[in-house]
């Protein structure tokens, strides 16, 4: 948590979990993410760490058999409701230690992450099992939930900021379907990794532009309409925007069609980009551009951006904090020098050092050892503890948490214990 | 739109080979009868001296592909030949008839993608519920089912059993003209739903229609403005081989319907061995596949626009 | 002694390749599991057996046609299950008889059917160049076309009779394997053509052969089902409009085409008949769309 700075968005113990005939993939294991006004956030990791399941969570446009098991996603939340809510968050925690251990084991054992099965069946703990656990120090997300919600209902009416009086009223996770519409491509857009398949190839570019603008701003005037995509499009740096308009995404370059796509997403002034592997797809030489054009783009309207990337060379040049993540699970946040300057999680370290440097004389690559663990059975410790150099028996019990080694700098790692740890059944 | 034009063109003149194939096989036909050629070609009571004349007049003892010319030029001139049981140009009795298999191919087809069109976004839409698994039985069995005995059955229940329809003919106003029609109508929407179905679950997994629902587009937009008319593409593509289906279906239909359309008149002419009306009619036929198989290749191009480059 | 060398090096790569057992043995592992080409293969192999059977079965022998005016056009009852025809033969019989003529129809004129297109497919892609312009031009020219005109204009011209069926059908129905073939053809030979420009000619071929037909097996036993299907189909729209099988043979379409005479007095006639070849038509159906989901990956864009 930054002081003097408003969130945008803050994702709180985030669960996205895949329900399969043979078990339950878990692609999100309880995220804490929070992006600033202003800010650019780079979240990096394998294929598979669960990258673009945060961005599609946001949206929450998971696919089938996908589903947002639990959490809370905080958008654009007033500082007044944020902190009234913040208060209740601390009474709940201060009840749940006021408990004694037996009252917090079962209350851990039915507010705890619930671990599902095959489709989706939800297991109950046995009674031995219960009684072996060791109930976490904090208390259990859905448990201040609950706690949150049979306030909300107390709350007296001149108590209230604005309409919105609930407590948990700017949760993503609580709107209607329709508010969702409403919010997708006008406050939060997103971009896709490949631009050829990221437009439909049978309508033309300048009709899709139409389509948002008319959609979100309300613009149905033939000729406004058609001034607002030609300006949009020579934002994104185009240069024969009207020829332009009238093709077929088939008949524009790979660059070109990023472009277009960058144009569509921030074209109605979103709050929040979201960037996923933006450049992946494109020409080495079209790279560079293209990113500059996003990081120009994007301080100049005066959105948030979220870049998903595996590539360390994108968020040093691009992002203001970053985000490292494995395994569904956010292993280390910092500011981009920082991180750089002083990695402090193995998987990190791993990350930097396998990232050959200009300048730098090798013998061998260096690898991280081993591959992605599965993620359809739950882990009770640190998801990285088989590729690990430094692993204990600590890593393998009980899941670290994230601790603050230094100011704005977070690790989930037990070798950098913050006092207390998360202890799973 | 010029690139339209141009591609139209093109495949006009593609069209070219096929109508000159379909031409050559009508005309190798006379050469695969069994016997003389000239006796197919001679009414059933016939003197030498007619079996003679017919084969100067072919040119039957002339070279192979002196025949052919002579044939190519007679066609150009649109002779086809004179019916041996009923004196008539072959000609003008098939294309009296013309219409009446126009009528029912129309009406056919709109049947077909009527039924299917929507069966098969419906099934899509609900892909492995009860409604996609009974539509699926139902296509299965419907493509199994040939032609010729549905509309039999179709005759047994309706005409025979419950008298609500005629037996057949073309007299009956427009009664007469419901079970034809919905026989060749069923039978093709089958084909339609099953290709519907699967070009609709193949465009809603592309990454575009995740996108727009990223740019905030009402769920009904995305299905039936983008999806749509993406996946109308491939059927528009299979319009080709439909009218083909339909053209041999509507031979069988119309025998049993006494439907009196070009079909009908083929299989009269084979029950009373008249050659020279069986190829005509085989011919125009044809000429109807190459029309639908241009005029389907054209509204694909103006549907698609990736196309009209290649 | 460098022949010798080159076959051994052959039949490595042949192994390698995986070869016909392996995929012959995956189709069946993973078709066992599927409920399609269980039910497809139990309809098929019941009417494969009919048709061995029937001059051995307790029934009727239609060829020695007995016309029994006594017996006309019974309904169906415990002696003739399916009644009797118009000339007062057991339509039962009738109708096992005539498995024999579709099944062997449609067997022998797919399997013409698929060495005319195989051939041609093949050749179109090893010999490349102008060869397959015309010979790729003439399988679309075919594809085009619908069979059951073409056969139909062949069967009209060629007269009624058992051959002239099967060759009717076989030239009209190859378009489809010819297709198949040229293009796995053209496939590889894209992919081998690097390393055999060294050596052209007989290793050429003999790559295409040993790569391609083993990697095709798949796909040919699909649409073989499927044409089965279609043949049986198209054999017997050909038999009712009398263009097909000779009136003396007991085959399905015969049988209809009189029955619709009789449609008025006698339903059993036309119902008969056409549920049995309903049901043999749906179970090569079947085989062919339930193969075709097992190995759908390889699958992709054929049209049906």
């Amino acid at each position: 948590m930054m002081p003097g700075r408003t969130p945008i968005i803050e994702i709180k113990s985030l669960r996205t979990q895949f329900i399969l005939r043979e078990g339950t993939v878990t692609a999100l294991d309880g995220i804490d993410l929070t992006i600033y006004e202003n800010e650019s956030l780079g979240i990096v990791g394998e294929t598979g760490c669960g990258k673009s399941m945060t961005a599609f969570s946001v949206l929450r446009l998971v696919p089938s058999p996908g589903i947002i098991e639990g959490g809370n996603i905080f958008f654009k939340e007033p500082k007044e409701v944020r902190n009234r809510r913040l208060r209740y968050v601390a009474d709940a925690q201060a009840w749940y230690e006021r408990q004694t251990l037996e009252k917090r084991r079962e209350l851990f054992a039915t507010y705890g992450p619930r671990p599902r099965g095959r489709k989706g069946r939800v297991w109950r703990y046995a009674r031995d099992e219960i009684k072996k656990m060791v109930p976490p120090d904090e208390a259990p997300h859905r448990l201040i939930m609950a706690h949150l919600s049979l306030i909300a209902k107390e709350i007296p009416d001149s108590d209230t900021v604005g309409k919105d009086a609930a407590l948990c009223a700017f949760d993503l996770l609580n709107r209607s379907h329709d508010y969702m519409r409403g919010v997708r491509g006008k406050q939060i857009s997103m971009i896709f990794q490949d631009p050829s398949t990221s437009l439909d190839p049978v309508f033309t570019v300048g009709f899709q532009l139409g389509e948002v603008i008319s959609l979100h701003q309300n613009i149905y005037d033939e000729a406004a309409l058609r001034k607002k995509i030609l300006d949009v499009l020579r934002l994104v740096r185009i240069a024969a925007p009207e020829s332009v308009t009238k093709q077929y995404p088939h008949e524009l370059s790979g660059g070109m069609k990023q472009r277009v796509m960058i144009a569509l997403a921030l074209s109605c002034n979103p709050s929040l980009l979201i960037a996923d592997e933006p450049t992946t797809a494109l020409d080495v030489t079209i790279q560079a551009q293209v990113l500059r054009l996003l990081k120009d783009l994007v301080k100049g309207v005066g959105s948030s951006m979220m870049l998903i990337t595996h590539n360390l060379g994108i968020v040093a040049e691009t992002c203001d904090r970053v985000c490292i993540m494995y395994a569904g699970r956010i292993v280390e946040e910092a500011g981009t020098l920082e991180l750089f300057g002083k990695p402090m999680h193995p998987y990190t370290q791993g990350l930097l050092t396998a990232f050959p440097k200009l300048g730098e004389q090798k013998e061998e690559l260096s690898v991280i050892r081993g591959t992605v663990p599965n993620l359809m059975n739950p882990f009770p410790g640190c998801s990285f503890v088989d590729r690990c150099d430094f692993a204990t028996d600590q890593c393998r019990r009980a899941r670290p948490k994230m601790a603050e080694v230094a100011p704005g700098h977070l690790v989930a790692c037990h070798l950098y214990p913050s006092g207390g740890e998360k202890d799973n059944a | 739109m010029a690139d339209l034009i141009s591609y139209i063109v093109r495949k006009l003149l593609l069209a070219i080979p096929v109508v000159l194939l379909a031409t050559f096989i009508v005309f190798l036909m006379l050469h695969l009868t069994q016997g003389d050629p000239a006796l197919a070609l001679v009414p059933p009571r016939h003197t030498i001296a007619d079996v003679e004349e017919v084969r100067e007049k072919y040119g039957l003892n002339d070279p192979l592909y002196t025949q052919y010319g002579l044939f190519l030029w007679r066609l150009l001139h649109g002779d086809m030949g004179t019916s041996v049981s009923t004196f008539t140009s072959v000609s003008s009795l098939v294309f009296q008839k013309l219409p009446m298999t126009l009528e029912l191919m129309a009406i056919g087809l709109t049947i077909s993608y009527s039924i299917g069109i929507p069966l098969g976004i419906l099934s899509a839409l609900r892909q492995n519920s009860v409604t996609d698994r009974g539509v699926m039985v139902f296509t299965l069995v419907a493509y199994a089912m040939p032609s010729f005995w549905l509309g039999i059955l179709l005759m047994l229940l309706f005409a025979v059993k419950l008298h609500w329809l005629p037996l057949g003919g073309a007299v009956g106003g427009f009664a007469s003209i419901i079970l034809p029609t919905v026989t060749l109508g069923l039978g093709n929407s089958a084909l339609t739903t099953r290709m519907m179905r699967s070009s609709m679950l193949e465009v809603m997994r592309m990454d575009y229609i995740t996108q727009l629902r990223s740019r905030g587009l009402p769920e009904r937009e995305v299905i039936f403005k983008h999806g749509l008319k993406n996946a109308i593409l491939p059927v528009i593509t299979v319009i080709g081989l439909d009218i083909g289906w339909f053209v041999g279906g509507a031979v069988v239909v119309e025998t049993i319907f006494s439907w009196p359309g070009i079909g009908r008149l083929v299989y009269e002419s084979i029950l009373r061995d008249d050659f020279p009306v069986v190829q005509g009619c085989i011919l125009i036929l044809a000429m109807f596949v190459v029309a639908g198989n241009l005029i389907a290749d054209v509204l694909y191009a103006i549907a698609d626009p990736r196309v009209r480059l290649g | 002694m460098m022949f010798r060398k080159r076959l051994n090096n052959l039949m490595l790569s042949w192994k390698s390749s995986g070869g016909f057992k392996q995929t012959a043995l995956e189709i069946v592992s993973r078709g066992s599991r599927n409920p399609m080409v269980a039910l497809g293969t139990t309809i098929i192999i019941v009417m494969v057996a009919l048709a061995i059977l029937a001059p051995v079965l307790p029934i009727a022998d239609p060829t020695l046609s007995v016309i029994d005016v006594e017996e006309r056009l019974l309904p169906p009852s415990g002696r003739h299950w399916f009644g009797t025809d118009n000339v007062g033969q057991d339509v039962f019989s009738r109708v096992i008889w005539g498995t024999r003529v579709s099944l062997t129809v449609a067997s022998l004129a797919i399997f013409f059917s698929l060495m005319i297109g195989v051939t041609l497919g093949l050749m179109a892609g090893y010999f490349g160049g102008v060869a397959d312009y015309i010979i790729a031009g003439t399988i679309d020219l075919f594809w085009t076309f619908p069979a059951f005109l073409l056969a139909l204009a062949f069967a009209a011209a060629l007269g009624s009779s058992l051959v002239n069926v099967i060759l009717a059908i076989s030239v009209s129905y190859w378009a489809g394997f010819g297709r198949l073939m040229r293009g796995q053809a053209l496939a590889i030979r894209e992919r081998q053509f690097i390393e055999a420009s060294r050596a052209l000619g007989a290793k050429n071929w003999r790559i295409m052969f040993t790569h391609v037909l083993p990697n095709c097996i798949a796909p040919l036993t699909v649409w073989a089902s499927v044409g089965v299907a279609d043949a049986i189909t198209i054999e017997s729209s050909l038999s009712f409009l009398g263009a097909g099988t000779p009136p003396s043979t007991p085959s399905w379409g015969n049988m209809l085409n009189l029955g619709m005479q009789y449609i008025g007095e006698a339903w059993w006639v036309v119902t008969f008949p056409g549920v049995i070849l309903l049901i043999t038509v749906l179970g090569f159906n079947l085989l062919g769309d339930g193969l075709r989901d097992v190995l759908d990956p390889r699958m992709k864009g054929m049209r049906r």
